[in-house]
């Protein structure tokens, strides 16, 4: 069978400028959308600066952050499930197989426990999840398995060692506050977010975006075997440390923003080979506007369709798992492994 | 072009699997490497190709040693094909060969049009232009391995180190895989393949390394290197070579467990 890419360039320009626009339009309808629902004629005055009244206010102050934050942590997710994927030749994991996530987890739990502002729930959040992958990484080299395999099993380790700790502080918090905060923060929300949060997080999430992207051609490279990648000229301790420091910095960012939002960085990344094929300089820009569009409308929905918020990380997993079921199912296609 | 491998030793942590093993090549040579398995045809590939550390001796490429070259300058001398080879994911089979291009780009370029013109001339020097675009893994196993060749070639090293490439093929794939390899070899590139068995349709010119469990080896043309006597020194058992012309003129030289 053909891949797509027998009409390179064509089909797949159109795909990314048919996607960008649906983004453009999608952000901007979402303007509209909530509790406080909107004419798209007065979205429009005052995303062009023509009116300062209270419609502004809920526009650049509440819904602002929010949509770039959800268009943002969706990207960053599906860019670095994609980048794991590769470095780790494995189609199966996701963002959080080095532990980020379970490690973000414990850092938000930690600082809730303490009692500290928000800010540094996002912090302690962001540098635990950085914290835990460090340490995978470092004690992946003493473990007697192939380079890739020692990686997951230490990413599992490290991830359950942290829920644990996680659990035990859920266990030992006052039931009345800390409790419920806590476990909404694992359950990923994006409600929380203002233009504060998302301002400590842009940074590293832009850092991270540059990293995958000057590497996102020997992504491709990295996943052969070791000695053909070697032999080949490549680097490849070097270049898979700098992936996955790249890739941690996207899902830890996005993470201590968002809580725990699974399901993306596994998903996406599968639903873009079938359009673009497995080739890394297509997969990755794609994969970055399709997880933004998913996590943007996902989160649209649960802020439309009732006044007590769904979290967003449970409406991903009621609404994910289905789908990447029919995604996956048998006879489909089986072009892209 | 010649490499020369002078008295080599290699194994793993502790273990020598070979103590003195030697050969050279220069433009146009195939050196087949002939031993039974665990005599370490493949730990000899992985420090000859750079990939692995030896444990003594030498190896020169041009007179010069490749100790101390950066893998990008090796990649540049030399190239490797692995006997098993199946990707994590379906890349096409342009997407595949355009990898081969790696050491001539820095970490953050992607390949430009001249590499794809590399890519799709070589595709067209082996024949396999109308694969360009298919999927990798559909392809045979004699089409995978011409796919890989296309990959080395595009690395622009001219020595291609291959392990077993004849292995689990039909006929067909077998014919297509050693016409290619002779036409390499007389375009001057230098081709080290390893293989169990047999040896198809080799010139007058081809040598071969015999290595024995013992962990030494002797290296010369064919016809002086192998008989049932350095056989069954080699596997440790009885083994009778045969050696043949079949009708075209081609000579073969099978090996059977007596």
């Amino acid at each position: 069978m053909k891949l797509i890419d027998n009409h390179p360039l064509k089909h797949y320009k159109t795909l990314n400028i048919v996607l960008l626009l649906a983004s453009v339009v999608l952000i901007i309808l979402s303007f509209g959308l909530g509790y406080y629902n909107m004419r798209l004629g007065d979205v429009l005055k005052v995303l062009l600066g023509r009116s300062t009244d209270q419609n502004g206010w809920i526009i650049l102050g509440i819904r602002f952050p929010r949509i770039i934050a959800a268009y943002l942590i969706g990207a960053a997710l599906s860019v670095s499930g994609a980048a794991y994927q590769g470095v780790l030749k494995n189609p199966l994991v996701s963002h959080d197989i080095l532990g980020v996530a379970s490690g973000a987890g414990m850092g938000a739990a930690i600082a809730i426990m303490l009692g500290l502002s928000s800010l540094y729930v996002q912090l302690f959040a962001f540098s635990s999840g950085i914290v835990a992958v460090f340490v995978a990484y470092s004690i992946a080299k003493h473990v007697m398995f192939d380079k890739r395999v020692s990686l997951i099993l230490s990413g599992v380790l490290v991830g359950s060692l942290s829920f644990s700790v996680t659990s035990m502080l859920k266990y030992m918090a006052d039931t009345s506050d800390q409790l419920p905060e806590i476990t909404y923060w694992l359950m990923g929300s994006l409600s929380k977010v203002d233009m504060e949060s998302v301002l400590f997080s842009l940074p590293f999430m832009i850092v991270g975006f540059i990293v995958i992207f000057i590497m996102r051609w020997r992504i491709n490279v990295l996943t052969l075997s070791d000695i053909e990648a070697s032999t080949m000229g490549i680097n490849t301790k070097q270049s898979m440390l700098i992936v996955i420091i790249g890739a941690t910095m996207l899902s830890s960012a996005a993470v201590c923003l968002g809580g725990l939002i699974g399901w993306i960085g596994l998903m996406i990344p599968h639903m873009t080979r079938a359009l673009t094929g497995p080739q890394y300089t297509k997969l990755m820009p794609t994969s970055a506007l399709m997880g933004g569009i998913f996590l943007l409308l996902m989160d649209n929905i649960v802020r439309s369709i009732s006044i007590m918020e769904i979290p967003i990380g449970l409406m991903i997993a009621f609404i994910g798992a289905p789908f990447f079921y029919v995604l996956i199912r048998k006879g489909k296609r089986r072009d892209v492994y | 072009m010649f490499i020369n491998v002078d008295r080599l030793k290699g194994g793993y942590h502790n273990n020598t699997v070979f103590s003195d093993i030697s050969f050279n090549a220069k433009e146009g040579e195939m050196i087949y490497v002939l031993g039974a398995n665990g005599c370490g045809k493949t730990t000899l590939f992985n420090i000859v190709v750079g990939y692995k550390d030896r444990m003594d001796g030498n190896i020169s490429i041009n007179n010069q040693d490749i100790t101390n070259l950066s893998k990008q300058e090796k990649a540049k001398l030399i190239a490797y094909i692995p006997q098993h080879h199946t990707p994590a994911f379906n890349y096409s089979v342009k997407d595949i060969v355009v990898m081969g291009r790696a050491s001539h780009l820095s970490m953050a370029e992607v390949p430009h049009k001249g590499d794809y013109d590399i890519v799709m001339n070589t595709l067209d020097m082996l024949g396999i232009k109308d694969l360009a675009y298919n999927e990798y893994k559909e392809l045979s196993g004699g089409q995978r391995q011409l796919v890989l060749i296309a990959r080395a070639i595009c690395q622009q090293s001219k020595i291609i180190v291959m392990d077993e490439p004849l292995q689990n093929l039909d006929f067909v794939n077998q014919a297509m895989v050693t016409q290619t390899l002779r036409y390499l070899v007389k375009k001057g590139y230098i081709i080290i393949m390893s293989t169990h068995t047999a040896i198809n349709s080799y010139s007058q010119k081809d040598k071969v390394l015999l290595m024995s469990k013992d962990g030494k080896g002797s290296f010369g043309f064919i016809e002086e290197i192998v008989n049932n006597d350095t056989m069954n020194a080699a596997y440790g058992m009885p083994v009778q070579t045969i050696f043949g012309e079949v009708e075209n003129g081609g000579k073969y030289l099978f090996c059977l467990p007596k």
